[in-house]
């Protein structure tokens, strides 16, 4: 008990505009009692700030042994609502908490709270909830607030739950048209008789820990009461580079916005390319991602543009350049597309990349060779 | 029921309390509240039409000339405001939309109630300022869930919100609320200092007040008071009175001149001093050495007269007034109490034993010269009254004749009509043989004159209503009495009452009395310790707390130092009767049979906790292992999922972690197998080429 007490996390404490006006109230009766000396009077001033004492007693209650934890979706793009859960649970074994806010201070994750009119003892309650980052990144969730004006709305009592929780925030994808792997291979993808990320049926087996759930072939799965699972025949698997010059001095905000719509067109490529069954390289100025295909690939292309930043000049001395590997990849026979700002690629070793108006509109120059 | 629509009733149902409690002070206009609750009813009724802004902007316009009218040319600042707020609250409960006017509403609610609370004496207030504090607690606190609980602009509620058991919950809420708030105010309300500065200290010639007691006799019109059972006073001694009568008589005044038909009293008084900050002390010997503390709450009344328990030895009051005192020894403010005041008096209510006031004697100073005189010629009254104590030596013997004799052969009767002829003690005494207190007291008083004892008639109240619950004697209008006093010397004088008994046909019986008297008794309490606390009582509280811990400290010290010496008489005692061997054995054995008690106590704790600790020390240790050989457990890994993961590497992994499972979850103690299992693992591990793959 003591040590739950020690270990109680500091309430912060501030009233509302109805509790000062309350407040106010109480010391005009009380001004009034001292001054007439009517009892009553006095009763009644005591009974307000009872009131209050009451109010603080029970609003305590409330938040004493509740925590609450956030559930957000494995992955989520910027600028796309996204669904997500918040639980709250009443670790108290004989008092109820009431009137309950679950805030989420540092990104707005919860809009204005997410509320809870009654939590019973040593039970959980959940609710939904719906947002959309605005950009990309890490976003991290240290804290959570828990917060009360239960009963009578007087003061708010603030307590703060340690949230520890991290979401990677993948770039916003456009919806590109084009099979850009045809034009980056020149030929599309060939089918080949072994188990891979092709289209057509190879065959029907058990279903594994980690299996897409949405591979359950459910048919064979009510058949033999047993979940079982699609596999899908291999493709010839064209293979690509794509390199993001990331080397761009983003200083301004506009600047930044640029920076911000190229990572996102980087990323469109890079699902469009993936989505059609391309394996996939992705460099950057000091970062790439190799042999990315599938589902998994595709997240770990996506990971590292959420996270990728500008670099300035002098940041780029020690770094490996993207065009000396686009270089060497090229000489193993894989096509490539370069992504730049400004001057990249104009030694005329790059065709333009047919992207339609996007790119036009993002002033993003970009070439490819084969 | 919508939730809405069970708020908005519970906050008019606040109000309209509030307007029933202004209405029980008496003070305000009955109209006007009789509107505004009229007002506030009909705005709960659903498809009421609009009143239209215009007809309440005229409305305004008329109440704030009429307040201009009535607080600044009529100076009746508070009454004008009252009926500001009525207008206010009915305007807002007909436009009783968002929180906002909620809360104005409530507000103005409040604000009457705080009004009422200032001008109530009624002991109804409490009952409904209970249902007030229930019903505002109740509305805030739906209130609050209805606020807090609506999403949008619309202020449409959540469906979490629109679920939840509402009369359950807030019931359940409300009575935690008050639970905690009730018992705080009543501790604050004791612990504010009453210093009462007193700048705006209420008028008290607004306050209702009756009067009874008359300081004039004549024989006439007492009916219409004996028979009022008002409440006038309350006497509550500070322990249960034993006396053998169950009868206590509370003094006023004394008559000496009989003129045949009306008694006269003194009317020089002398002022003795002023109360407020002190108690008077009366120049009196003690007389039977049973000084006892009485405590009066006296109702408004609109004479001077202080009644107390005779004899009066001391008095004192925090009502400031200037006490006087008659020759007589009867006690007068200077003012009479225009609202409900509280006193106290040491007073002597045994009188001495007959055979005591035998030995009197009648030597009688002087000044008692008044007390014998007899104007009226009546021969017949004199004959009898030489005839009731014939035979009789001594004052009191007489008197105790003359008092049987009345007691015995007359009636006790209100219904007495008018006699011609102005002799009314003759008619009493030879013709209708019945009437009332009066009669008995003034033929009593002249036929002892005639017996030539010094003696007077006496007005006062004289009750036997003693409420057992509470050790406290009520007092009516009805109990309103007159008695006889005669003198003796060396004693002084002594009270006789020649009326016969008679039973109060008004007095509720049975189960009626029962309620009647622990509502007489809340009141009571109520009217004592709530309506008429002062900052006396706060200093006696005080006083009483610093005596009682003063007692305590000293039956601790007592307690400790008894202890001690026998603490000291028994070591003494080991230190002759044992040897030295067993002077050590004793706190050895002592030491041992804590040991034993605390090994008892905790064991079955220790030994989980023990092999709690000592399963998880040997699991990390294997964990350790592993990971330093790149099998690291994820941080949401549960023990099973891990050795899931490396069954195929290393299958001795799920063998320990089913062993370690039981010995960390069941609280018994570890298996040597899982000990051995750890080991033998972490030997392989070691022999094992490294690797840093992951599994």
């Amino acid at each position: 008990m003591i040590r739950a007490i020690l270990k109680r996390p500091r309430l912060q404490f501030r009233f509302t505009s109805t509790g000062k006006k309350t407040l106010i109230l109480a010391l005009i009766v009380g001004a009034g009692a001292l001054n007439t000396g009517v009892n009553l009077l006095y009763l009644v001033f005591a009974l307000l700030l009872g009131a209050i004492i009451a109010s603080g007693v029970l609003s305590g209650i409330t938040l004493w042994d509740v925590n609450a934890t956030l559930r957000l979706p494995g992955h989520v793009f910027a600028r796309e609502p996204f669904f997500g859960t918040v639980r709250t649970r009443n670790l108290k074994k004989r008092f109820a908490s009431y009137s309950l806010w679950v805030l989420e201070a540092s990104h707005g994750l919860l809009g204005k709270g997410a509320y809870f009119p009654k939590v019973m003892s040593g039970q959980n309650c959940t609710t939904e909830f719906r947002h959309a980052f605005p950009r990309r990144g890490l976003v991290k969730f240290d804290w959570l607030q828990l917060m009360t004006r239960f009963p009578f709305g007087l003061f708010e009592k603030i307590v703060k739950i340690k949230a520890d929780q991290d979401v990677i925030v993948y770039p916003r994808i456009f919806q590109l048209e084009k099979d850009l792997s045809a034009a980056l291979s020149g030929e599309g993808v060939k089918e080949k008789l072994r188990k891979g990320s092709g289209m057509d049926l190879f065959n029907i087996r058990e279903y594994l820990p980690g299996d897409h759930p949405k591979h359950i072939h459910w048919k064979s799965s009510a058949h033999r009461s047993l979940l079982m699972v699609r596999e899908f025949a291999s493709e010839e698997e064209a293979k690509g580079i794509i390199l993001f010059d990331n080397s761009f001095p983003a200083r301004d905000a506009s600047s930044a916005l640029l920076f911000e719509a190229g990572v996102s067109l980087v990323a469109s490529v890079a699902d469009n390319l993936i989505r059609r069954g391309m394996q996939l390289d992705l460099a950057a100025w000091g970062q790439a991602e190799w042999n990315c295909s599938g589902e998994g690939g595709l997240k770990r292309i996506l990971t590292l543009l959420a996270l990728i930043k500008p670099l300035d000049d002098k940041d780029l001395k020690e770094l490996p350049d993207p065009e000396t590997m686009l270089e060497s990849a090229q000489t193993g026979g894989i096509s490539g597309v370069m992504f730049g700002f400004g001057n990249t690629g104009n030694d005329g070793r790059y065709e333009r990349l047919d992207l339609g108006p996007l790119v036009d509109k993002l002033n993003i120059r970009m070439r490819m060779k084969q | 029921m919508t939730v809405q629509r069970v708020v908005n009733i519970l906050l008019l149902g606040s109000v309209l309390i509030a307007i029933w409690t202004l209405a029980d002070t008496g003070f305000f206009p009955f109209h006007w509240l009789l509107a505004g609750a009229f007002l506030l009813v009909i705005s709960l009724i659903p498809g009421m039409p609009k009143i239209p802004r215009l007809a309440w902007t005229a409305l305004s316009l008329i109440v704030f000339m009429l307040f201009i009218e009535e607080g600044l040319l009529r100076r009746q600042p508070v009454m004008a405001a009252v009926k500001v707020l009525i207008y206010v609250t009915a305007n807002r409960a007909f436009q009783l939309k968002g929180p906002k006017a909620h809360m104005q509403l409530f507000l103005s609610g409040f604000l009457l109630m705080l009004a009422a609370a200032a001008y109530s004496l009624t002991f109804m207030f409490l009952f409904l300022f209970s249902v007030y504090l229930i019903l505002s607690a109740s509305f805030l606190i739906a209130f609050h869930f209805t606020v807090e609980g609506s999403a949008g602009a619309d202020g449409e509620l959540l469906r979490s919100v629109k679920r939840l058991p509402w009369l359950r919950l807030v019931s359940k809420l409300v009575s935690a609320a008050l639970l905690i708030a009730i018992p705080t105010a009543g501790v604050l309300f004791y612990l504010l200092p009453r210093v009462g500065l007193g700048r705006l200290e209420r008028s008290s010639a607004d306050i209702p007040h009756f009067s009874g007691f008359s300081t004039e006799v004549d024989l006439d019109d007492i009916s219409s008071i004996l028979e009022d059972r008002r409440i006038v006073m309350r006497v509550k001694p500070e322990k249960r009175l034993r006396w053998q009568d169950p009868v206590i008589y509370l003094r006023g005044v004394s008559f000496h001149t009989w003129d045949g038909s009306a008694w006269a009293r003194d009317s020089n008084l002398r002022l003795v001093g002023r109360l407020g900050d002190r108690q008077l002390r009366f120049r009196r010997p003690a007389r039977t050495g049973g000084a006892i503390r009485f405590e009066y709450t006296l109702e408004p009344v609109l004479n001077t007269v202080v009644f107390t328990v005779d004899r009066t030895l001391s008095f004192t009051s925090s009502y400031e007034a200037d006490v006087l005192l008659g020759r007589d020894s009867s006690i007068y403010f200077d003012y009479p109490p225009l609202r409900r005041i509280a006193y106290e008096s040491i007073s002597e209510p045994d009188l001495p034993a007959d055979a005591v006031l035998a030995r009197a004697g009648d030597d009688y100073p002087e000044e008692l010269d008044r007390y014998f005189n007899i104007p009226e010629q009546a021969p017949e009254i004199e004959e009898l009254a030489l005839r009731i104590t014939a035979g009789e030596t001594t004052a009191i013997r007489k008197a105790r004749a003359l008092e049987k004799y009345l007691r015995e052969n007359y009636r006790y009767s209100l219904d007495i009509g008018q006699q011609p002829g102005g002799r009314p003690l003759h008619d009493f005494l030879f013709d209708r043989r019945a009437g009332h207190c009066e009669f008995f007291a003034t033929a009593m008083t002249v036929m002892l004159r005639m017996n030539g004892v010094p003696s007077r008639l006496v007005n006062g109240f004289a009750t036997s209503e003693l409420n057992e619950l509470d050790n406290y004697y009520i007092v009516r209008q009805s109990t309103a009495h007159s008695w006889v006093e005669a003198y003796f010397p060396g004693h002084g004088w002594i009270r006789f009452d020649p009326t016969p008994a008679i039973r109060d046909q008004g007095a509720p019986t049975g189960l009626a009395a029962v309620v009647m008297s622990v509502l007489d008794a809340v009141r009571f309490r109520w009217d004592r310790y709530v309506i008429g606390y002062t900052l006396e009582d706060q200093i006696a509280a005080l006083r009483f707390i610093r005596h009682k811990s003063r007692e305590y400290r000293f039956a601790i010290d007592r307690w400790l130092q008894e202890g001690g010496s026998k603490l000291r008489a028994l070591r003494s005692r080991l230190d002759a009767e044992t040897s030295l061997a067993g002077r050590i054995i004793m706190p050895v054995l002592f030491v041992a049979v804590a040991a034993s008690l605390w090994i008892l106590l905790f064991r079955k704790r220790r030994k989980k906790r023990r092999a709690t600790n000592e399963a998880t020390r040997w699991y990390l240790r294997m964990e350790r292992v592993l990971k330093a050989r790149g099998f690291q457990r994820g941080p949401s890994e549960t023990p099973l999922e891990y050795a899931r993961r490396l069954a195929g590497a290393f299958p001795l992994v799920g063998e320990v972690t089913k062993l370690y499972n039981r010995a960390r979850f069941s609280g018994l103690s570890i298996t040597p197998e899982y000990r051995q299992a750890v080991l033998t693992l972490i030997r392989e591990l070691k022999r094992a080429p490294g690797s840093n793959s992951k599994a």
